[in-house]
């Protein structure tokens, strides 16, 4: 790798992986343990439907995500707009590297951070859980797994464009509304063409969830939240760029 | 190495136009809200100036290969106050391309010439001067051809800025362009000096 590249590598992995920021994933496991064992109970006593083994393993999967993508995000947004909105990080682009480098190595460690602890939720619920041995293992990890891609691009961008507690909120907002946007019994009341505007602006996350539970069956739906990651994506690098570029 | 032509920061600034050349010390004059530190951001390729006026050997200021030529000092926040002054200052001096082994040598004999005892820690942890004098090793330190500092005198003691005035002497064959508020030491080693709030640019 290049010297210049190292720069940024450098300083996104000091800041990321500082242990004030990594120790919050550290309520995750307590957390999705509790949530797993309440709705084995709410199951068990007849509050919710009976599941099968496999949805139950799924569900587990999805809470992990849930709860690492509102963290991811809700500090995500918090951190990158503290980052890439303080002077020195400012100062520091005048080195004679890439600028594009900086926004892509802060993403890239971000989302490291993530993965690591999706892999070590994912692996110890695989590990904890009975699955049946059809179990699609990988497609259910790697559909689980999107929404944490479209959390960290989210949060870069919405870091870019707002304050700290304004980046979080925004992520939050949008969250809530691509949850709440794809789900029959909110679209159904909409007006078909406002509902299709919707589920463009936001993710299709309560769809993704739906699908991958066996609840609907819509097998695209796991490409429309990494497409929504990607576009995300883009578009916080170009608003980073000309961010770089200043004002006149 | 480098071409000023024209810029304007109305109503700081109007036309102002100089060049800088291999060897020389030019000095920036202008009070407090002259617009030096806008003007700094522009050099440094994080401001854009009106129509495309500076140029650094030949190219924008936010080309990386022009920026590769030209290290800078900026008036504060050079350093993130929190992590180890030596690891970022190190970091930079590896992005203009030198290598890691020689780095750390360079670090430790700019701490000991400067007297900068607690480089390694966090930059909130430095009192003024020492931080002053650990962000003059971004701007002097790589080998550029151009070294651009806003206020590099500034924060500095009486002991330091006759080390400050001692590196400038040996610039050698580089440029060097020093933003600075007048009263300033720098004038009695400067080649040129150039007025920020004059019409133009008026030269001494």
């Amino acid at each position: 790798m290049r010297s210049s590249g190292r720069l940024w590598l450098g300083e996104s992995v000091d800041l990321v992986f500082d242990i004030r920021r990594v120790s919050l994933y550290l309520i995750v496991p307590p957390v999705l343990a509790f949530i797993v064992y309440f709705e084995a109970y709410l199951s068990g006593v007849g509050a919710t439907r009976i599941m099968s083994l496999g949805q139950r393993v799924m569900l587990a999967l999805w809470n992990s995500t849930i709860l690492l993508s509102l963290i991811a995000g809700l500090q995500g947004g918090a951190f990158f707009s503290r980052v890439f909105g303080s002077a020195w990080f400012r100062n520091r682009l005048a080195l004679p590297s890439a600028r594009l480098h900086a926004f892509c190595w802060f993403l890239t460690s971000y989302g490291a951070l993530v993965t690591i602890f999706y892999l070590l939720t994912a692996f110890a619920i695989l590990v904890a859980m009975p699955r049946p041995s059809d179990f699609a293992t990988l497609p259910a990890l790697v559909n689980c797994y999107t929404p944490l891609l479209w959390s960290v691009a989210a949060s870069a961008l919405f870091g870019l464009l707002a304050r700290p507690g304004a980046a979080s909120f925004l992520f939050l907002a949008t969250v809530t509304m691509g949850s709440v946007t794809g789900l029959p019994q909110v679209a159904g009341k909409l007006p078909d063409w406002i509902a299709s505007v919707l589920r463009v602006i936001f993710p299709r996350l309560g769809d993704s969830f739906l699908g991958s539970m066996g609840v609907e069956s819509y097998g695209y739906f796991s490409l429309a939240v990494p497409l929504h990651a990607l576009v995300l994506l883009l578009v916080g690098a170009w608003v980073f760029l000309r961010l770089a570029r200043g004002r006149r | 190495m480098l071409s000023v032509d024209g810029y304007s920061d109305p109503p700081r600034i109007s036309d102002l136009s100089f060049e800088v050349n291999s060897g020389e010390l030019v000095l920036l004059l202008g009070g407090p809200g002259s617009g030096k530190s806008r003007f700094m951001d522009v050099l440094a390729g994080l401001r854009r100036g009106c129509g495309d006026s500076v140029e650094i050997g030949g190219l924008s200021p936010a080309d990386t290969a022009a920026r590769r030529r030209c290290s800078y000092v900026f008036q504060g926040d050079n350093f993130d106050g929190t992590r180890s002054v030596a690891k970022q200052l190190g970091r930079a001096l590896l992005a203009y391309g030198g290598s890691a082994a020689s780095v750390a040598g360079e670090i430790s004999e700019w701490a000991l010439r400067w007297e900068i005892s607690d480089i390694e820690r966090p930059g909130r942890e430095l009192d003024l001067a020492s931080l002053q004098a650990a962000s003059l090793g971004l701007g002097l330190l790589p080998d550029t051809d151009l070294v651009v500092m806003d206020e590099p005198a500034r924060n500095l003691d009486p002991e330091r800025t006759l080390i400050l005035l001692e590196a400038l002497r040996d610039r050698g064959r580089r440029a060097v362009l020093a933003l600075v508020s007048p009263p300033t030491p720098l004038a009695e080693v400067a080649d040129r000096i150039v007025f920020a709030g004059g019409d133009g640019g008026d030269e001494i």
